[in-house]
């Protein structure tokens, strides 16, 4: 008889994943994970429990491709994108009122209409790529990215930070590629105005 | 262009500036090209460019949305204490462990 070194699943059985070190081990990635994508943390704690009783209910199919963290997150980000799915059948999912004010300030230009206001253009930032490697940048980039209104704030971590294409942004959500276009520009508008006054603008203080 | 006379610099700019969509648009573009599997096609993205060229500000801009469009991707990597990311609550994580042990207990 052949020796048994492999599971059913295909995975050593030291491999096997812990579910009882999950909750210590990814609990909280999991939960920023779920609270950043829906703005409610006793959701979010609900939506981790659930994905921890998933993963434990479907371990065999774990094959060991991923890291457990990676595979339990694919889970959870399923389970978030089945609830936006009946949200966006149930509320009118846009907030494009957002940042309106704040565009036409940027882009009132007497002479040159709808090009940049010299005060709003955006300044050089020195150095940007070193900041990924700070973990200053991050807490200002989580902090600006979670100032963004609930339902932009949503579209863009499923777009930029999720990397899921425009079309089913749109068909989860049932809005209008021109909508998600809309949203999605703010944002970032937003974005690269906040990280601007509150990193680059601040860090360039504090070296003068 | 500096080199230019003031007088005929602000002409030529203006009209130059005319053959390109205004700085607003081309900040909306700029996140759309982000957005569009089918990319906006040869001639926006060269009127784009060409707008790049004149005006330091767009071109400044679009390449900050490329950095934005990287640091996002980074961004759910960073989960280090301090970070300002939210925790998972001691009470949850207890109710979460008790949950996983009674499926366990039950399977």
């Amino acid at each position: 008889m052949p020796e048994l070194t492999q599971s059913p699943a295909g995975l050593r059985p030291e491999s096997r994943p812990d579910p009882e070190r999950w909750v210590d081990e990814h609990g909280d990635y999991l939960f920023h994970f779920a609270l950043s994508r829906l703005r409610d943390a006793s959701l979010a704690e609900d939506f981790v429990q659930e994905t921890l009783l998933a993963g434990l209910r479907g371990m065999d199919r774990y094959q060991g491709r991923s890291t457990e963290r990676t595979w339990l997150a694919g889970i959870l980000r399923n389970k978030v994108l089945d609830h936006f799915r009946v949200a966006g059948r149930e509320t009118n999912f846009t907030d494009l009122e957002f940042f309106t004010d704040e565009e036409e300030r940027t882009f009132e230009n007497q002479e040159y209409p709808d090009h940049w206001n010299p005060a709003h253009a955006p300044s050089e930032w020195t150095d940007a790529g070193s900041s990924l490697d700070r973990e200053e940048f991050w807490k200002v980039f989580h902090q600006c990215s979670g100032k963004l209104p609930d339902r932009i704030g949503r579209v863009f971590l499923l777009r930029e930070v999720d990397r899921i294409s425009s079309d089913e942004i749109c068909s989860t959500l049932k809005i209008s590629p021109n909508n998600l276009w809309v949203m999605l520009h703010r944002a970032r508008l937003a974005l690269r105005r906040c990280l601007e006054i509150h990193w680059f603008k601040s860090a360039e203080e504090d070296a003068e | 262009m500096s080199l230019l006379p003031k007088f005929i610099q602000k002409p030529l700019i203006g009209f130059l500036a005319s053959l390109t969509p205004p700085c607003r648009r081309i900040v909306a573009l700029g996140s759309q090209r982000i957005d569009s599997a089918s990319g906006l096609g040869p001639i926006i993205s060269l009127r784009i460019r060409f707008h790049c060229v004149l005006c330091k500000a767009c071109a400044r801009y679009l390449q900050q949305l490329d950095f934005l469009h990287e640091a996002a991707a980074q961004s759910s990597q960073h989960f280090a204490p301090g970070s300002g990311r939210a925790r998972l609550p001691e009470e949850a994580k207890q109710r979460i462990r008790e949950r996983i042990r009674c499926e366990r207990a039950s399977q």
